[in-house]
């Protein structure tokens, strides 16, 4: 049930199945201040980075003020709640934004089906998650965490998906034998890399550009 | 023109790069020229004058996307395919690639540009180089050679610029921002204003093997001060490196010595260097930054330093190598040894011995510490003035077979690549070649200057022994060339034949046991050891190596006796004029 409460600054902020998604005492402040508390190791601070992806919306502070902050740089808002976006958008008008894109879906798994997703992940991306939202889901969050990660072998075939051109260089036997292989999540080394990626491809005698892209990553493993 | 010159080695190997750029420059004013650099050389690539756009190879970001699993699987992917994007974006008419690594050659592949000089991998694996003087910079084999070229040359001649004369700019400009770092750190320690010069000293290097220690360092400075009490010390060094040469700084000072610990920038360091009278260090950049700001240096060639390849680059420069069976090392292998053998084989005060001399503009007494530390370190001095390529000579170089070979060899290689360079194929910069076979007289007078200016008062009588054996022995080779062309004439009606393919393999063993003491023969028994040892290729490959293997004997024993007997026919001419 969502329901919409006034923060002592005035502000309108959701509450969630009996949880507030943001502050009742000043939600801009406290966007301010996770923005400022976010680490400079990100990849957005040191400007390598072409997306920013949000998992959550919540009341849509967080979302406004890491657009205001910055302005350069697409965000991809991913939630699973119709209502809540509806109802927050129609207090948040600067949610429509163009560089601002909510994808709504249920199922983590269908994500990558999505265009604006698509679209989102074929580029180097930066994760932010809107910390009570993911609380309240945590499953649907972890496995989108999972998927935009793609170092597991479910969320890894799942994100291929949004690559096409990757997917039709790649040996489909290989595939179908990727997925069968057990894999155990608790093993680091098990993790889905750059071998594992490259020993899905085609070995055909004239490299595709994508394959030479790769070629040339290999040689950075040392 | 737009040109890209991909460089994704170091900071050193840029600055070594810096003077082929400003040739560019000079060559072609109204290019567009681009750097495709490493992230951490970007500082660096920033100080070079003329350059249009720099594109950052973020390697660290590839390598965290690559190696953490918390990183998105296809980050470094995508990375990579923007940064080809952005790079092919600007349809480059040529793409040189300056770095000899696999790495370099795929993004090389994936460039489009019109021409391409340089290692380029192709949509199946292929290289290709452009000419043969890429590939000679590609062709890292034997690395303790002294017959190789210093790859600032290695990038002039394979672009095809005039060979006649060593190129020494380096189009490096000074900042204003380097510039305020000096004055900062003039007006901070102001008892600099008196000293009478300045000594840079970079002790700490990226690479533990080519350091010497700081004792040392230290002893030097100490003795130093004897002789030149009012000489001041900057020790170099990065933010990082500040904690381990704070206490190493402040012990000299407390010990009267006038020191200080000079942080700069890249930009900085370099506007210092100019400031100093010499430098004194192991490490790479630096030497090559203190080459451009034209500040003579003394360099400590320790570890897997390779002072041929990669020496400073300034002329009248001195290099010290100890004389360690293991040096130069290899660069991605630590010391195997319980100690740096290198470094601790540098006698402290032979280094101050020869700081003093090149401090004071000085060479004379050069020969003789080389004459008394000569079973412990070689000094070579280097230079830009013979041969028309960059030259380590041992100060102390004495007339011998070995010694006068090293000089042969190189002149013939040289030639040998300018000859295989005018050939159609071969891609270069320039629409035509300077240098003509032709002119190999040009190569004659140089050797003939060479030799007058490294071996000084040695005979006619001597030279014409040393060269009549040079002769003797490249007949011999001519000789024996024309049994082995019968005889891969026989085997290629013949190849599968393992018997007669052994009795083959049998007298080139016997050939290269016959060359093994002939210094001039020196590169012939390495190539013929790839042939010999090579037992995995099928007979029919082997046969074609071999025969192109012949065939470059050949060659080369032919240039090889035309500069023999044009020296020889000196040696009459000067001994008939001393003896009428």
């Amino acid at each position: 049930m969502i329901l919409i409460e006034t923060s002592k600054t005035g502000h309108p902020v959701i509450r969630k199945n009996g949880r507030l998604l943001d502050s009742s005492i000043d939600p801009i402040r406290e966007a301010m201040t996770y923005f400022k508390r976010l680490d400079e190791s990100r990849r957005f601070r040191r400007g390598s980075c072409e997306q920013l992806i949000i998992l959550g919306l919540g009341s849509g502070y967080q979302v406004l003020e890491m657009h205001k902050q910055v302005k350069s740089i697409p965000i991809l808002v991913i939630e699973n709640d119709q209502e809540l976006v509806e109802r927050v958008i129609l207090g948040q008008p600067g949610l429509n934004a163009a560089e601002l894109k909510i994808c709504v879906e249920t199922d983590w798994t269908k994500l990558s089906l999505n265009p604006d997703f698509r679209d989102a992940v074929v580029n180097v991306y930066d994760i932010f998650v809107h910390g009570p939202s993911t609380q309240l889901e945590p499953e649907f969050y972890q496995g989108v965490e999972s998927l935009l990660r793609g170092r597991d072998k479910l969320s890894f075939l799942h994100l291929l998906k949004t690559r096409p051109e990757l997917l039709a260089l790649f040996d489909s036997k290989a595939i179908e034998n990727f997925g069968k292989q057990p894999i155990g999540l608790d093993k680091v080394g098990e993790a889905v890399g750059l071998e594992q990626i490259c020993g899905l491809f085609h070995e055909n005698s004239r490299m595709s550009r994508e394959r030479r892209l790769w070629r040339a990553l290999e040689e950075l493993i040392t | 023109m737009k040109i890209l010159v991909v460089q994704l080695l170091r900071i050193g190997d840029l600055i070594l790069s810096a003077p082929v750029l400003a040739e560019i420059r000079e060559k072609f004013p109204d290019a567009r020229i681009d750097l495709l650099v490493n992230r951490g050389c970007r500082p660096m690539a920033d100080m070079l004058s003329g350059i249009s756009q720099i594109h950052e190879f973020d390697r660290e970001a590839l390598q965290r996307g690559l190696g953490e699993v918390s990183v998105p699987v296809f980050e470094s992917y995508a990375r990579l395919d923007g940064l080809i994007d952005e790079i092919n974006s600007q349809s480059y008419d040529v793409a040189i690639n300056l770095t000899h690594n696999r790495l370099s050659g795929w993004l090389m592949g994936l460039i489009a540009a019109k021409k391409k000089l340089g290692l380029s991998l192709d949509g199946h694996g292929r290289a290709s180089f452009g000419n043969c003087w890429f590939k000679y910079l590609n062709d890292q084999v034997d690395f303790d050679s002294r017959e190789v070229f210093h790859y600032a040359d290695v990038f002039r001649l394979a672009l095809g610029f005039d060979e006649t004369k060593v190129y020494t700019q380096f189009g490096i400009a000074e900042t204003a921002g380097g510039r305020a770092e000096v004055e900062r750190f003039f007006a901070e320690n102001s008892d600099f204003a008196s000293a009478e010069g300045l000594i840079s000293i970079q002790a700490l290097t990226s690479d533990t093997k080519k350091n010497w220690q700081l004792s040392s360092f230290s002893t030097v400075m100490q003795q130093l001060v004897r002789t030149y009490p009012k000489v001041g010390f900057v020790v170099l060094g990065s933010p990082s490196e500040r904690d381990s040469l704070v206490s190493f700084v402040n012990g000299l000072k407390a010990n009267g010595v006038l020191i200080e610990l000079g942080i700069f920038s890249l930009a900085g360091a370099f506007s210092f260097l100019k400031k100093c009278r010499l430098l004194l260090t192991g490490d790479t950049s630096i030497k090559h930054l203190a080459s451009a700001a034209k500040t003579r240096v003394v360099e400590l060639s320790l570890g897997s330093s390779d002072l041929f390849r990669t020496g400073t680059f300034l002329h009248g420069s001195v290099i010290l190598q100890p004389k360690v069976a293991c040096s130069p090392c290899s660069h991605s292998k630590s010391c195997h040894r319980p100690s740096h053998e290198c470094g601790l084989g540098l006698p402290q005060e032979l280094v101050t011995a020869v700081v003093s001399e090149v401090y004071s503009g000085r060479s004379f007494q050069l020969k003789n510490l080389a004459e008394e530390y000569k079973d412990r370190v070689e000094i070579y001095l280097a230079q830009t003035r013979n041969l028309s390529l960059w030259s380590a000579v041992l100060v102390n170089e004495e007339l011998s077979e070995s010694n006068v070979a090293r000089w042969l060899n190189l002149t013939v290689q040289k030639l040998r690549l300018e000859a295989i360079g005018q050939s159609d194929k071969q891609v270069s910069l320039m629409s035509s070649r300077g240098h003509q076979l032709s002119q190999r007289g040009t190569e004659l007078r140089q050797l003939e200057g060479l030799f007058k200016s490294v071996f000084p008062g040695v005979s006619t009588i001597e030279w014409r022994h040393l060269l009549s054996d040079f002769e003797r022995q490249a007949t011999l080779v001519e000789g024996r060339l024309n049994s082995f062309k019968v005889g891969l004439q026989y085997l290629r009606s013949c190849y599968e034949d393992a018997k007669k393919m052994r009795d083959f393999i049998r007298g080139l063993i016997a050939f290269r046991e016959k060359i093994r003491h002939f210094p001039l023969l020196r590169p012939f028994r390495l190539s013929l050891d790839q042939v010999i040892e090579d037992d995995i290729s099928p007979g029919f490959t082997r046969i074609r190596k071999m025969t192109g293997l012949i065939d470059e004997i050949e060659v080369r024993t032919e240039l090889s006796l035309r500069l023999i007997r044009g020296l020889l026919v000196t040696v009459e001419n000067e001994s008939e004029l001393e003896n009428p």
